[in-house]
Formats: structure tokens, C-alpha cells, sequence
């Protein structure tokens, strides 16, 4: 099971979430989210597998966070 | 009993003001979708208690909400604008050809007639329409044919913020795009005029007559006179009776002829209502006095409307969405500011009141009346 297949899933099961995680298009992850597991940022490795691999029983979260920053554009 | 319902987008979420009829007491809601910027909401002409909403965030984008019970709970709706095609290139800041992306929706125009279907105006500058409630969404993409190459961004990002539906017309659609101009359909979206003669932009472009590049802020129109059209540009005010095919400039006496919003009277098709801004430098208002201005003439001629208003030390913004009126009479005009205040006027302008203070920045008012 890679982080591409997990948010897969979830997109599929919410459907109203398409966009707010990754581009539609291009797949690519939203500069400002970033994705947890087994205590490691694995934001950049959309193909890592993240059930095997922790050393636990494939029962840890898997997080979908907003990054430490602020928002942008004109509102600020 | 007739209420009134102002629904208000701001920087950190929504809004909604109600009153009776009397528009005296106001009861405060919100902040709905709290810490996200709600660029605007709006209610169907059919059904009131369906609302539509746009929120984002830096973080996690674009979501469309969508209320049946007049705001008191949301759905999340869909969330897919995709632009139709290969969507191709526009002008960039530094003169290089950008791809069209998708970043967010400015504006939601319910229909007229049909409160599952809803237009969405989004950045990059596009339009969309839904048949379904806001859970699927089509991109009208003739309109990214009428030289779209051309268009490009302002300073608030290309987008696509009018919408206006023509009440006796439903093929005429009129919307506005910064920085690209005015544009009609007459096919009901399928194929789109740019609508933009008339119109000077001398120091912001090279050729200050051309077809498509005028920063257009905000169109106006009567239901009453679908054929005559207001625009608050970039700077001048102008005026159209021929459903935008030629414009004239109607500016006349006011202090700066620089704004965003731009209304008219919900009972008389000749007086209209702006905000004067200073200058495209400096986002406030003349003198540090908050005047809107209105005229019954249809344009030239303008009063300050000013009492109630603060007329010192006021350096707030209007944004373009952020002026309404209601079909109560007398007329309520409405409007909200960067500094978090909303006033209202149940005289058509008259005498102000701050129904609201201390919000974060609006971004956008609209009204409802109630049955």
C-alpha cells in the first residue's frame, strides 16, 4: 500500500476532498500539506510503500497535515 | 414576517447577519468555516435557503459548501474544476506565457431559475456551471477562446469575478475578468464576444483601446434594463446602453473615478452607487473620508453619501463583491470593508449604520429578502 493508493482511496470515498490534497491534474501534493507516518515526513515519496516497514502492526495513523506556515494571496 | 439576510465572506470565514424587516436589530452568526477565507456566498433567486459558498486556504485549496437551510448547516459539494481540453496558455507577469491553473472560486451566480444549477467564476480566469447542486462542474470554455492568450493576471491574480445573468435572456450571460475585460454570450456560454469598445486604459496598456487586457472590476445591471450595463473599470466609471457593445464614460464630478464595487438601486434603474478609492497605489479612501457616491442620473452627475460614514482617519478598502442591495422599500444598500465593519443604509443611502464592526476583512456581501 503506497500513499499514492491511500489517497486514492480516500478521494474516492470523499469525493469533495479531490483538489485539497493534490493537484487534479498533475497528481502533485499542495505545496502546503504534508504527509506523516511511523514518525517520518514522508511528503516526497508519493510511491513509498507505508504499511510495511514502521516495525509496527499496520495500524498507525497516517496523518494528512497542513504545513507550519501561513496562508497566502491576497487576504493573507 | 420579511427578514433580510446578509451573507458576508470574509478572510477568516462567513457570516450571516439577519434582521426583520425593519432592518433596526441584527443577530450575528458565524464564523462559519472558521479560519478559511470565504471569497463569497450567495443564495438562490428560487429557493433563498439554498446557499452557495467558496472557501480556501493556502493549505488545502478550493472547497464549494453548499446550505438547504438558509446557512444554519453546510455540505461539502464538489471540487473539481477542471478546465476542458488541453487548457493552454495565457500572459504571465513578466511577459512569458503561463499554464492555465486552477486556484479558486471568486464568485458563485446561482440561476435564475433552477436552484440546482450555479455559474462559478474561479482564478485562473474561467467559467464553470453546475447542474447538480455543485456536486459536478462543467468549464463553459468558449470564453478561454476569445483570445485568452492575451489575458492576464491583475494584481489580486487572474480571475473571473462577475457573473450577471440576464433576466429576460436566459442565453445572455455578462461576466468580468481582471485583467482581461468584459465578455457576452448569446448562446448561453457556448461562444463569447469580447465587449470592451469604448473602454481607455491608457497607462496600463500599450495600445489603450485594444479588444481584451482592460482590468475590469466590477458590472452592474438593473433586471429591469438588462440591455444597460454599469461598470466600475480599473479606474472611470462607465456606462453602457447597448449590452456592452459600446461604453461610454460617466465618471463626472466624482473624486476619483478609481473602485471596485459597483451597484444599482433595487427600484430605480438610473441611480447607481460606487466607493471612490484614492488611487490604484493606495487601496483607500480620499481625504481618509469613507463616502459612497451615488447618482440618480444613470452616471456624471454623483452626491457623497456620508452621514453615518466615519469622514476622518478612514483608510479601509471596498473589494469588489463587497456591495449589495436589498428589494426592500426603501432600498438597503449594503456594504463591507477591509477594516471588518458592514454598513447598511434603509434609505437607499441616505444615513448609514455600522450593523457589524470588527470582522476580519470582508471580501464579499450579498442580500437576501426573505418571505
Amino acid at each position: 500500500m503506497t500513499q499514492r493508493s491511500v489517497i486514492d482511496a480516500l478521494e474516492a470515498a470523499y469525493p469533495m476532498l479531490r483538489g485539497t490534497i493534490r493537484d487534479t491534474v498533475k497528481q502533485q501534493r499542495r505545496p502546503m500539506v504534508r504527509f506523516f507516518a511511523c514518525g517520518q515526513d514522508l511528503s516526497n515519496e508519493p510511491g513509498r510503500c507505508v504499511a510495511a516497514g514502521c516495525g509496527g502492526e499496520g495500524v498507525e495513523p497516517y496523518l494528512i497535515v497542513g504545513a507550519m506556515a501561513g496562508g497566502t494571496n491576497r487576504a493573507g | 414576517m420579511a427578514g433580510v439576510r446578509v451573507l458576508v465572506g470574509t478572510r477568516k470565514g462567513a457570516f450571516i447577519l439577519t434582521s426583520d424587516s425593519k432592518r433596526e436589530q441584527w443577530e450575528v452568526s458565524g464564523p462559519y468555516f472558521a479560519g478559511w477565507e470565504v471569497y463569497h456566498l450567495k443564495g438562490s433567486p428560487v429557493n433563498p435557503d439554498r446557499l452557495y459558498a467558496s472557501q480556501s486556504t493556502g493549505w488545502f485549496g478550493q472547497l464549494i459548501q453548499v446550505s438547504d437551510d438558509g446557512g444554519k448547516s453546510w455540505t461539502p459539494a464538489g471540487n473539481e474544476f477542471l478546465y476542458e481540453g488541453t487548457p493552454g496558455t495565457h500572459l504571465w507577469y513578466d511577459g512569458s506565457q503561463h499554464p492555465w491553473e486552477f486556484k479558486r472560486v471568486w464568485h458563485l451566480e446561482p440561476s435564475l431559475t433552477d436552484p440546482d444549477t450555479v455559474f462559478a467564476g474561479v482564478e485562473d480566469a474561467a467559467l464553470f456551471r453546475s447542474s447538480d447542486g455543485g456536486k459536478t462542474w462543467q468549464e463553459l470554455a468558449g470564453l478561454r477562446n476569445v483570445k485568452g492568450g492575451l489575458w492576464q493576471p491583475g494584481a489580486g491574480g487572474m480571475c473571473l469575478h462577475t457573473i450577471l445573468l440576464d433576466p429576460s435572456n436566459p442565453n445572455r450571460i455578462y461576466i468580468a475578468i481582471s485583467a482581461a475585460g468584459a465578455f457576452r454570450t448569446d448562446d448561453g456560454g457556448e461562444t463569447w464576444l469580447p465587449i470592451n469598445k469604448g473602454l481607455r486604459s491608457d497607462y496600463e496598456l500599450p495600445d489603450p483601446t485594444a479588444d481584451v487586457g482592460h482590468c475590469v472590476h466590477n458590472l452592474a445591471m438593473h433586471s429591469s434594463q438588462p440591455g444597460v450595463l454599469f461598470m466600475q473599470k480599473h479606474w472611470d466609471v462607465m456606462r453602457s446602453d447597448n449590452a456592452g457593445d459600446m461604453w461610454h464614460e460617466v465618471s463626472g464630478n466624482l473624486p476619483s473615478d478609481f473602485g471596485f464595487p459597483i451597484a444599482v438601486h433595487a427600484h430605480e434603474p438610473e441611480t447607481i452607487y460606487v466607493v471612490p478609492i484614492k488611487s490604484d497605489s493606495e487601496h483607500y479612501p480620499p481625504d481618509g473620508k469613507l463616502r459612497v457616491y451615488r447618482s440618480r442620473t444613470g452616471g456624471n452627475e454623483w452626491e457623497a453619501l456620508t452621514d453615518g460614514l466615519p469622514q476622518e482617519n478612514c483608510y479601509v478598502n471596498i473589494l469588489r463583491d463587497a456591495m449589495a442591495v436589498d428589494t426592500m422599500d426603501p432600498c438597503g444598500v449594503y456594504f463591507g470593508t477591509t477594516g471588518g465593519q458592514v454598513y447598511a443604509s434603509t434609505d437607499a443611502g441616505d444615513h448609514w449604520t455600522a450593523i457589524v464592526r470588527d470582522l476580519p476583512a470582508v471580501l464579499s456581501v450579498e442580500v437576501q429578502v426573505l418571505p
